[in-house]
């Protein structure tokens, strides 16, 4: 008995989860690209990135359309509705990810523009950086498409290395701006794709969130990470290590 | 996607096309069955006006309602849900022993009103079907007029000292139920020239005249268009500052609308009983959450 009766109503909702799934694939996809023309200084592939933030928008505005068509002629209710819900603010979670990515791709094209020297210690705090909110993003995807709430916490928790690496950069440029204040503008920039990808791990977050309030029914978006973790996952507090995570 | 454009692909293009299509949704865990006696909730209520223990209802050989226990609490309204066959209105109608018109019907169990035994020999059935009343799934007024429809129960039951208390009574009853506008101009024309709508606010006027504590309504809308429902549910709304009701319905939109609790019968056996709002967000049965979210094959 997983199907309704009525099967249009299945075919809607999964028509829904599908879209919020591409739509989570093409982010993703939007944050590697950034990043690989930011490293690059590609700034062809920057531009297609930009170009290709109109594909999420518009998945966005097709996804609440849907959203609201499916409100508005099933009522759904319990799981149905609380499913309908999540995926309509994931959507809108996964649209400002889609933002970030653009952010960094308009990074990029200034330093292409600037021609500003690159500076290996950046790179690699952005490599990592940006290599963790790909990843979260794709996994708590993953959970969502199984409403995996044991999953999605598991990813919430991964933020906290990401939110690590982002002190590292900031720090890292606070060194670097002590020794050569002359780089000033180029840690703006870096200042702003760190911020980007730190933001993406939030709204990943924030995703594994309304995972737990599809399979369990409780809204659980202020509730500390930390203790989610303990009681979903059964998971221990270790600190953040960084770079030396599993 | 125009991944042609990008130059060098990383590996992440392409999960977008690699998306499972099997239908994953979060229902809750737990037995499939249902089994008399172990309702899902609280059946208690803080202030009960009436109390049902362990009822079984049998029509024959027929067992129809397996041992329900729930309490129906003071003003509030109570939803009883559940697809055709389920028992529902068999239980509704145990309240106030309409079921005693049913030869092969037996009832066991306690049913009490303010603590007094429904079922207790000395228990006058008509003075019990006035402090229970009940409105029908087909409006039924009397071939009577308007008037006379309201005031028959009053002066059966020797409410009115005299015309004038009768006038109030049936002038207040209909002004509770709504319809005191639309026919204060013509209350000596017959009850069943009023459309649909109308005609079942006329017996939701005339249960009330007789100052019951209950309501029953066993599907009160299911015979009506949508205005009329509404009007319907919007007095069931005002009704419960003074009366408790108690509402068979086979709409779950309507269950969700106008109660404050709501419970889900099964083959004749009450799976879940809670607040309205947790059995249509959070259900915590399968078998109700199947119902409700029309998953009921």
């Amino acid at each position: 008995m997983e199907e309704h009766t009525v099967r249009a109503y299945d075919s809607e909702i999964d028509e829904l989860r599908l879209l919020v799934l591409k739509m989570g694939g093409l982010v993703v996809d939007q944050i590697a690209l950034a990043r690989r023309a930011l490293k690059d200084r590609d700034d062809e592939l920057a531009r297609t990135v930009i170009e290709r933030e109109q594909e999420v928008n518009r998945l966005d505005t097709e996804g609440e359309e849907m959203a609201f068509r499916l409100i508005a002629k099933r009522q759904p209710i319990a799981s149905d509705l609380r499913t309908v819900l999540a995926l309509m603010k994931t959507i809108t979670d996964l649209e400002r990810c889609g933002d970030e990515a653009k952010k960094i791709a308009k990074t990029a094209r200034r330093l292409v523009v600037d021609e500003v020297e690159r500076v290996p210690e950046f790179s690699r705090a952005i490599d990592r950086m940006s290599e963790l909110a790909g990843s979260l993003l794709r996994s708590v995807i993953e959970a969502l498409d199984n409403f995996d709430a044991e999953k999605a916490i598991r990813v919430a928790r991964e933020d906290r290395h990401l939110n690590w690496e982002y002190k590292q950069g900031l720090r890292l440029v606070h060194e670097t701006l002590t020794q050569d204040p002359s780089r000033v503008e180029h840690a703006a920039e870096i200042v702003i794709v760190l911020k980007a990808l730190e933001r993406i791990g939030d709204h990943a977050k924030n995703i594994a969130k309304y995972v737990v309030y599809v399979a369990q029914g409780r809204d659980v978006r202020h509730v500390k990470t930390k203790q989610l973790y303990k009681e979903i996952a059964g998971g221990e507090d270790e600190p953040p290590t960084g770079t030396e995570r599993s | 996607m125009e991944d042609t454009v990008v130059k060098n692909p990383p590996k992440e293009v392409g999960m977008a096309s690699e998306v499972h299509r099997t239908v994953s949704r979060p229902r809750p865990e737990g037995t499939v069955e249902a089994e008399p006696g172990k309702t899902v909730g609280d059946y208690t209520h803080r202030d009960p006006v009436m109390s049902c223990r362990s009822v079984d209802v049998f029509y024959g050989d027929k067992h129809a309602v397996k041992d329900v226990s729930l309490d129906i609490g003071r003003n509030e309204v109570i939803a009883m849900i559940g697809p055709s066959g389920c028992g529902k209105s068999t239980f509704l109608r145990c309240m106030n022993r309409m079921n005693d018109t049913i030869e092969s019907a037996r009832v066991t169990g306690e049913i009490s009103l303010d603590g007094e035994n429904v079922y207790d020999k000395r228990m006058d059935v008509v003075q019990l079907r006035a402090r229970v009343g009940m409105v029908f799934q087909k409006p039924n007024p009397f071939p009577k007029s308007i008037y006379d429809n309201i005031a028959y129960g009053p002066r059966i039951h020797g409410m009115a000292r005299d015309k004038t208390d009768l006038d109030e009574i049936v002038h207040n009853s209909l002004e509770r139920a709504g319809l005191l506008a639309e026919v204060k101009d013509r209350m000596d024309q017959p009850g069943t020239g009023l459309s649909g709508g109308q005609q079942q606010r006329l017996c939701i006027a005339r249960a009330i005249a007789v100052n019951p504590e209950v309501v029953l309504m066993d599907e009160p809308c299911s015979a009506l268009d949508p205005i009329a429902t509404a009007r319907i549910e919007d007095l069931i709304d005002e009704l419960k500052q003074n009366y408790t009701i108690a509402i068979v319905t086979h709409s779950m939109q309507q269950a969700a609308r106008v109660s404050q609790r709501t419970a889900y019968f099964h083959l004749g056996i009450l799976v879940e009983v809670g607040d309205t709002d947790h059995i249509f967000t959070n259900p915590t049965h399968k078998l109700t959450e199947d119902y409700i979210t029309g998953r009921f094959g």
